[in-house]
């Protein structure tokens, strides 16, 4: 049986890791030493991250489909604008890394953090205890490689910025810029907002 | 207020009690039940630190001043700064994305950067500043927003990807950048926040 903040009855500061003995008195208590707000869990953790998550899911698609950018030439329209469409641009161009820099970051994380986090979310709901550590390690993963999605972003924002070549070469926003980037800040909060400790919860109350 | 402290500590992921271990010089804890980094010993983390940020401030400086990259197409030439890519984002109707990349790449860490000098530069010349626990929190709910490492990675990436429409030369901005993300990494791997409320304590008794 493992000793708890919880099951001791202390609280956990998120913000500088203090623990804190609960004064008697009601109201939301604050940290001792920062003063951030002090909450036994992440308040209204599962309702939040699933809130972020299907909203991020749902936007997955236009940010995938939609032109994140439009780039003109004399030459025409070009092909390669949506994120898979990119991808295409580097592989057959032959920068290979940097078809799987932009596919990885791109494509595969934000999937994975949805994924990875409706599996936390939904066994965390049924109180699993299965493999607990595990599950730990994956909300790490995702905690942290939310953030490198954002690069297609700045790859557009500087390629709009500099390719203002008119009348001969031209690249203008596309619509699905809008899409990806709420999906990036999406994922984000919705790892932000998860609470890892709720993994834990049920293993520790079999333990009583 | 005095500013408390404990023998023990929980773990944020798993809220495991533990007792907090001694450390050699560089070492770190690792949560007993499920292995998160619970704390790393780092000595002189307020003096390498600040040293790492105020390095860090001056190169911002010149990331922003200067073009990041400068495109030269047989005569016609463009160049844009890292404030320019937000400005052609609201100029051609995306300042929604604007503002993302404003907030992400410029704002957020120009914020943490400054929040952390407030903090540490006072507490090195001997005194606790004002609002000390109030940009102490700010920091760590900024930290995550500040996306400059992934911001370097497009550039990067950028720059290869437009060096086949036309001759692309980096600007001085994008060398500033990259030792940015260096030294903003090394600002923060040795940021230590036991050793600001230790100081503190220390400065106030």
């Amino acid at each position: 049986m493992t000793a708890t903040a919880t099951r001791a009855g202390l609280l956990h500061c998120g913000a500088c890791g203090l623990l804190n003995r609960p004064a008697p008195a009601a109201g939301r208590m604050h940290c001792a030493r920062c003063e951030a707000p002090l909450d036994r869990r992440k308040p209204g953790s599962v309702a939040r991250t699933w809130a972020y998550v299907v909203a991020a899911a749902i936007l997955y698609v236009p940010a995938n489909l939609l032109p994140v950018i439009h780039s003109g030439s004399l030459l025409g329209k070009n092909p390669h604008d949506t994120i898979l469409g990119g991808v295409i641009y580097f592989w057959t161009s032959g920068s290979w890394a940097l078809a799987i820099i932009v596919f990885v970051a791109s494509m595969v994380v934000p999937a994975t953090k949805i994924v990875v986090l409706v599996l936390l979310l939904v066994t965390s709901q049924r109180r699993s205890r299965w493999r607990p550590v595990d599950r730990t390690r994956l909300y790490r993963l995702v905690a942290y490689i939310g953030r490198w999605s954002m690069v297609d972003i700045y790859i557009g924002a500087i390629s709009v910025a500099l390719v203002q070549l008119r009348p001969f070469a031209s690249i203008e926003p596309g619509p699905g810029a809008i899409y990806f980037g709420a999906v990036v800040i999406l994922t984000m909060l919705a790892s932000e907002s998860f609470d890892p400790r709720l993994i834990w919860d049920p293993v520790d109350e079999k333990n009583e | 207020m005095p500013y408390p402290t404990s023998p023990l500590v929980a773990c944020p992921q798993c809220d495991a009690l533990q007792l907090e271990p001694a450390l050699v010089p560089g070492g770190s804890a690792d949560c007993v039940r499920c292995g998160a980094e619970l704390y790393r010993h780092k000595p002189r983390s307020i003096d390498r630190t600040l040293a790492f940020l105020l390095a860090a401030a001056i190169l911002f400086l010149f990331a922003n001043l200067y073009p990041l990259m400068e495109m030269d197409a047989r005569g016609l030439r463009s160049a844009t700064t890292l404030f320019g890519t937000v400005r052609a984002l609201s100029e051609q109707g995306m300042p929604s994305v604007g503002v993302l990349v404003f907030a992400t790449a410029l704002a957020l860490p120009v914020l943490e950067l400054a929040a952390m000098i407030y903090m540490l530069l006072p507490l090195r010349l001997g005194f606790v500043p004002a609002g000390l626990r109030f940009a102490f929190r700010l920091v760590e709910r900024v930290r995550v927003w500040g996306m400059v490492e992934v911001l370097l990675l497009g550039a990067l990436i950028a720059f290869v990807k437009l060096n086949d429409i036309a001759v692309v030369h980096p600007g001085i901005a994008l060398y500033a950048l990259a030792g940015f993300v260096f030294l903003l990494a090394a600002a923060d791997a040795w940021y230590e926040p036991r050793a600001i409320w230790h100081c503190a304590r220390e400065l106030a008794s």
